[in-house]
C-alpha cells in the first residue's frame, strides 16, 4: 500500500479500497440501528439482547455515530490528504469500545466467557485499526506531501 | 503480479473490517453471550420470567397491555408463530407483534390472564399468570 497518488483526486489505491469497506460496513451498521433498532437489536449476529434490553433510542444514538464514521471514511476515500485523520477518528472510537468491553467484563456487567465472542469483532478490530493507523502514519511521514492511494 | 498484491491485501483487510461487526456468531459458536442453555435465567425487561419447556417467556405487566418476551434456551429471542392471551373470562385476544415483543391488550379490571403462545413447531406453551 505505497504513496501513489496526489491529494484531491479519487484514488484507486489500496487504502481506498481499505477505506471503501470499511465505510460502507459503517453505513450499513449505522443505518440498520436508524432504520429499525428492534430489528438490529435481534438480528444482528452479536446476540445484543445478551446485554441488556431494548432501548431504541440508545440504539439511535450509536447508530448516529456509526453513520458518522462511516461518512467521514467515505469522505476519505476522495480525498486522501484527510486519511490519516479519518482513520484515527475511527481508531479512537473502535477502541474505546473495546475498553468498555474490557471494564464491564471485568466487573461482571458482561457474562463470563464475554471475551470469547469478543476476541475478534472488538478487540480483533481495535487492535487492526491500531495497526493501519501507525501503517498509514508511517508511510505518510516518509514521503510528506505525497498521500498515500 | 507483484503490483496486484497490495490490492489484494487492501481487499483483504477491508472486507475484514466491513464483515467484523457481523461475525460473532460464527466465531462464538452460534450462541448468546450466556455460557450455556438455561444459565440465565434473569428477566431483561422487568418483568416476569417463566420457563416453558425449552424456551424462556417474560411477562411485564403494563396497566392495559402485557407485553411478550420469548427467547430459547440460550435467551436469543424468537417470534411466536402467533400468540393470544385469555384474561378472567373474555374472549380470547390475539397479540401483536410490535418490533422485537408480542403485545396483547388487556382489560383493566383483569385479574388473571392465560396465555398461549405458538413456536414454530405448533407446539402451544400455555402459561396461566398470575
Amino acid at each position: 500500500m505505497s504513496p501513489e497518488s496526489s491529494e484531491m483526486t479519487p484514488s484507486r489505491g489500496p487504502w481506498s479500497i481499505v477505506f471503501a469497506f470499511f465505510a460502507a460496513g459503517n453505513l450499513a451498521n449505522g443505518l440498520w440501528m436508524l432504520a429499525n433498532p428492534g430489528h438490529w437489536y435481534i438480528h444482528l449476529p452479536a446476540n445484543v439482547p445478551g446485554t441488556g434490553p431494548l432501548n431504541e433510542h440508545f440504539v439511535r444514538d450509536i447508530g448516529c455515530i456509526f453513520v458518522l464514521i462511516g461518512v467521514v471514511l467515505a469522505i476519505a476515500v476522495f480525498k486522501p490528504r484527510f486519511r490519516l485523520t479519518a482513520l484515527l477518528f475511527a481508531t479512537g472510537f473502535y477502541g474505546a469500545h473495546a475498553l468498555v468491553h474490557v471494564y464491564d467484563s471485568v466487573r461482571g456487567l458482561l457474562p463470563p466467557g464475554q471475551w470469547r465472542y469478543d476476541l475478534v469483532p472488538v478487540y480483533g478490530a481495535a487492535l487492526l485499526l491500531v495497526v493501519l493507523s501507525v501503517w498509514l502514519a508511517r508511510s505518510e511521514s516518509v514521503e510528506p506531501g505525497v498521500r498515500s492511494g | 503480479m507483484k503490483g496486484a498484491l497490495p490490492y489484494v491485501a487492501a481487499t483483504v483487510v477491508g472486507l475484514g473490517l466491513f464483515v467484523m461487526p457481523f461475525l460473532r456468531y460464527g466465531l462464538g459458536g452460534g450462541h448468546s453471550h450466556a455460557a450455556g442453555p438455561h444459565s440465565d435465567h434473569g428477566a431483561r425487561h422487568g418483568g416476569q420470567l417463566v420457563m416453558l419447556h425449552d424456551y424462556h417467556l417474560e411477562l411485564v405487566e403494563q396497566q392495559d397491555a402485557v407485553e411478550l418476551y420469548l427467547s430459547d434456551a440460550f435467551r436469543r429471542p424468537l417470534r411466536p408463530a402467533s400468540c393470544e392471551a385469555n384474561f378472567d373470562n373474555h374472549p380470547p385476544t390475539p397479540c401483536e407483534w410490535r418490533s422485537h415483543r408480542s403485545v396483547v391488550a388487556k382489560p383493566i379490571d383483569a385479574k388473571s390472564g392465560v396465555y398461549q403462545v405458538w413456536v414454530d413447531d405448533g407446539a402451544p406453551l400455555m402459561l396461566k399468570f398470575p
